[in-house]
């Protein structure tokens, strides 16, 4: 098997995955909120930082306020599945340099650090949300940077310039294609 | 880019077909065409040689610089 084809059976595989994923990842974050009364609480607090002192259930309109505010870093996250699975589309039918690549490395880039800023106000939201049942004094807001954040940051900064390089690259090929 | 290229003009002199001259280059129709309508980006020194050879002209025939007065 050369390895066009190789690019082109493991892309339909990603594809596959990644579709997957676009259904999974906005279905666990509304399963998440609907049943955020009946998780185990070492589940809920897992990648929160603000814990309940005292174990309380949350209001309907609390669980709805909390699924809204996941709406934003689960939008930039939809976002970013959705370049890659167009990037994966392209390699599975064998185009694999063209200027569309660079502009997908650049969205899935920026898609990254936006979800890092929305994950951090996200995360923010979800201490107040968890914590406003809470005797006042007990109520918290904390905000903060984890290490999965710093990991998406630093990933976000390689792929903007693999960007770069890639838009080089594609001059160079396109150089190539109008040498006669 | 003010340099012309006057293959149309040579290989109607030599009355010769585009397809035809692409097939003794050993270039495809499509790179004649890029060639011919100046959307090339660089001629290889190979390509020019095989159509100087079978047009029986010099590269100044082919290729003329036109300065900036030209589109």
């Amino acid at each position: 098997m050369d390895n066009l084809s190789k690019i082109k059976k493991h892309s339909r595989m990603f594809y596959l995955l990644l579709s997957f994923l676009l259904v999974a990842v906005p279905l666990y974050y509304i399963l998440y909120w609907v049943l955020i009364n009946h998780l185990p609480e070492t589940l809920i607090n897992i990648n929160v930082s603000g814990t309940p002192i005292i174990p309380n259930k949350l209001s309907v309109k609390l669980q709805v306020l909390g699924f809204v505010v996941s709406l934003l870093p689960l939008s930039a996250l939809t976002y970013c599945i959705l370049n890659i699975r167009k990037l994966f589309s392209f390699y599975r039918d064998g185009v694999i340099f063209s200027f569309d690549h660079v502009r997908l490395f650049r969205k899935i880039a920026k898609a990254l650090m936006l979800w890092v800023i929305l994950k951090i106000v996200y995360d923010a939201a979800v201490s107040v949300i968890f914590t406003l049942g809470n005797p006042p004094g007990h109520r918290m807001l904390r905000v903060g940077l984890s290490s999965g954040e710093i990991t998406a940051l630093f990933v976000g900064g390689i792929i903007f310039i693999i960007a770069w390089v890639m838009d080089e690259g594609r001059i160079l090929s396109e150089e190539k294609e109008l040498t006669i | 880019m003010p340099i012309n290229i006057n293959l149309d003009v040579i290989l109607a002199k030599r009355k010769m077909k585009s397809n035809e001259l692409a097939k003794l280059v050993g270039i495809t129709e499509q790179n004649l065409s890029i060639l011919k309508t100046g959307k090339a980006r660089a001629i290889r020194m190979s390509t020019l040689d095989a159509i100087c050879r079978h047009l029986e002209c010099q590269p100044g025939d082919i290729l003329e610089y036109a300065g900036d007065d030209s589109p």
